[in-house]
């Protein structure tokens, strides 16, 4: 076992150089956004403004010396600073990592807490109408993209509640709690911003576990220690919850996993949409303004977070099934 | 099936393929019409796909050229959707001469005109053929892509499928949304591109799938007498493994269809100036969703457009899957 991690820590260092160096790369081969943002609005001629930029940036300098800056960076846990805001990125990624984290936990929550009991219930009473009014429900929540959802809540909620979330429209920037604090300075207020969004996430990821757990729930009940148990008199539920859940469950964890592991790259959709200052849209605006350092450091940011947690959720399979050996 | 998977000049059936499914026969209308009666749901979701191809095309006209999209997806220029009276910028005037804005839905525009006076339906048409196209083009890419990796990659098994495996884990490890909005940023921003992205990026999910049959159907004896009977590995791959992965990979196409529409329309959504400009469904999303409190029937049209057609492919996937094979019921 402890080979076993040992070799997979290392495959998971061995793929995070390559993300880092390709991202790194493939940047370096377009400069030209970069400098037209950072050469933007500055007097006299735009070719000398450009050669300004580029050296300012530093992106002037031999490519391997460039490199070498920004692994032996990495190595520090240093991300470099950001074009734009020439403030350190590993700094603006820890304050806006706060928001990304609590709507990515509270969707998770919702998944589990709906989808799981659902899974439950339309896998014992199967083929009844509570069964396919659920799975008809699950397959509309699957097929309608979070983002539509999302709008067509706020205009109904808008329009026939008379309420909306503490913002107002897309347009005006609407002042938000202050997030840049590790615990909201004000529960109610983060509570109504949250709420929505987090049941919008999570409710299609609940028709995931759900749709999963019930298919799994089926092939368990099946199995003969579930008839041993109710032959011996063991009263249904037990034997549902103690006997048939604890084997079903299994593979939602690796679905739980999946959605641990995209924790890092925030939602980039709800939180442009319900003006959430998170990691998605911090990403989306390094791109958009071509901020090289803000780019590299979120992308290897994410796949770090990702390549870990699914080394944790593979652990966590062999420790719960013993049947699981990695050798 | 198994005549669509032998390419190039192929020399009489051998006897081991007989194993891998009863061929299609006079059984097909029969087999259609169970498929409408068991599946109900599964043939809304196909009705509504061809009803989006039909709302798409358009005459084609005598213009060549590599596939372009969105107006030239398969290497002939198509013109205006036979659905759409208009095009996607016409704008219109009201009888005062002054820009048509936020009509109601009426017999000249079905659904209204938005903040600029265009028509919204001939705009959702337009759309159509984007977003559809653009997904055939992503998801034939990442499916011919993921096939032969998977493929190559477990009837090699050993070093290769090693190396193959750490490559695809690496690949899904950048995080999509971002990799895709990136190559728009640092190329010219193009549906071309932008779909072959895309491909890239759901090009690891594709192979897992294949492998994961492969994996199983390399160790079924007739692979082993097709190498006995000298069939050189290219041969044993294609006609003997190969057949066995196209219900699990129609199946993957056909979910996938819906990820990749609902993949441009997120990006045209989230950050609609970098995104080549045409009419499409996540750009009026995101366009109406600055006046949607006082004129809902833009986000309402797009959104409904957007939603239809992913729920219309997941659905069909699902019966797909249902249908073609019943092993794969887990999702």
């Amino acid at each position: 076992m402890g080979r076993y991690i040992l070799a997979r820590l290392l495959l998971n260092l061995l793929v995070l150089l390559a993300v880092a160096s390709l991202v790194f790369l493939a940047l370096r081969l377009s400069p030209g956004g970069a400098l037209e943002a950072a050469s933007q609005g500055v007097q006299g001629d735009p070719e000398q403004a450009r050669q300004a930029a580029r050296r300012s940036l530093g992106l002037d300098r031999p490519l391997w010396e460039q490199y070498w800056d920004y692994m032996s960076g990495l190595a520090r846990g240093e991300l470099g600073d950001s074009f734009r805001t020439r403030s350190p990125v590993a700094q603006e990624i820890r304050e806006r990592i706060g928001p990304s984290f609590e709507l990515g936990l509270l969707q998770l929550a919702v998944a589990l807490l709906v989808g799981v009991p659902l899974g439950v219930v339309t896998a014992v009473r199967r083929d009844t109408w509570p069964d396919y009014v659920l799975r008809v429900t699950a397959v509309l929540f699957l097929g309608v993209p979070s983002f539509v959802l999302a709008i067509f809540v706020l205009l109904f909620s808008a329009r026939y509640l008379g309420w909306t979330p503490p913002i107002t429209t897309y347009r005006d920037l609407a002042p938000l709690p202050p997030f840049d604090t590790p615990a909201p300075e004000d529960p109610w207020l983060n509570l109504q911003v949250m709420a929505l969004p987090a049941l919008i996430g999570g409710l299609g990821t609940a028709a995931i576990v759900m749709r999963f757990l019930r298919a799994q729930m089926l092939e368990v009940l099946r199995q003969d220690y579930v008839r041993m148990a109710l032959a011996k008199g063991l009263p249904g539920r037990l034997v549902v919850l103690r006997h048939a859940l604890r084997n079903a469950l299994l593979p939602v964890l690796t679905l739980a996993g999946l959605a641990l592991g995209t924790l890092a790259a925030g939602n980039v959709v709800l939180e442009s949409i319900f003006l959430i200052p998170g990691l998605g849209l911090y990403a989306v605006n390094g791109v958009r303004q071509n901020d090289f350092p803000v780019v590299q450091g979120m992308t290897v940011l994410v796949a770090s977070f990702l390549v870990f947690v699914n080394l944790l959720t593979d652990l966590a399979y062999a420790w719960l099934d013993p049947r699981v050996r990695y050798a | 099936m198994p005549d669509e998977a032998a390419t190039g000049g192929v020399v009489p059936v051998p006897a081991a393929d007989a194993l891998s499914g009863p061929a299609p026969g006079p059984g097909v209308p029969r087999a259609v019409g169970r498929f409408l009666r068991r599946r109900p749901l599964g043939a809304l979701g196909v009705a509504v796909a061809l009803a989006m191809l039909a709302a798409s095309l358009g005459p084609p006209e005598p213009r060549f050229g590599l596939p372009n999209l969105p107006d030239r997806p398969l290497g002939f220029q198509m013109g205006r959707p036979f659905l759409a009276r208009y095009g996607p910028e016409d704008f219109f005037r009201d009888d005062s001469g002054r820009l048509a804005r936020f009509q109601p839905p009426s017999g000249r525009h079905w659904l209204g005109t938005d903040d600029k006076g265009r028509d919204v339906w001939a705009r959702l048409v337009w759309g159509t053929r984007r977003s559809l196209f653009f997904a055939l083009w992503a998801l034939v890419l990442a499916t011919v892509g993921g096939t032969a990796v998977g493929l190559a990659s477990a009837y090699f098994l050993g070093w290769v499928d090693m190396l193959v495996q750490r490559l695809m884990d690496g690949l899904q490890s950048f995080p999509p949304l971002l990799v895709l909005m990136l190559v728009v940023t640092l190329t010219e921003p193009s549906l071309r591109v932008l779909a072959f992205a895309l491909a890239v990026v759901a090009l690891p999910s594709v192979q897992r799938v294949v492998r994961s049959v492969v994996l199983a159907v390399r160790e079924e004896p007739y692979v082993l007498a097709a190498r006995a009977l000298g069939a050189s590995h290219l041969r044993t791959m294609l006609r003997h493994v190969l057949p066995n992965v196209m219900a699990p990979v129609l199946t993957v196409f056909s979910v996938g269809l819906g990820s990749a529409v609902l993949a441009e329309a997120a990006i045209s959504f989230v950050d609609p100036s970098t995104v080549p400009q045409s009419a499409s469904w996540g750009i009026m999303l995101a366009e109406g969703r600055a006046y949607m409190f006082e004129h809902p029937h833009v986000v309402l049209a797009a959104g409904g457009a957007i939603a239809g057609a992913v729920l219309a492919f997941n659905l069909a996937g699902d019966a797909l899957r249902d249908v073609l094979d019943p092993r794969l019921r887990v999702l």
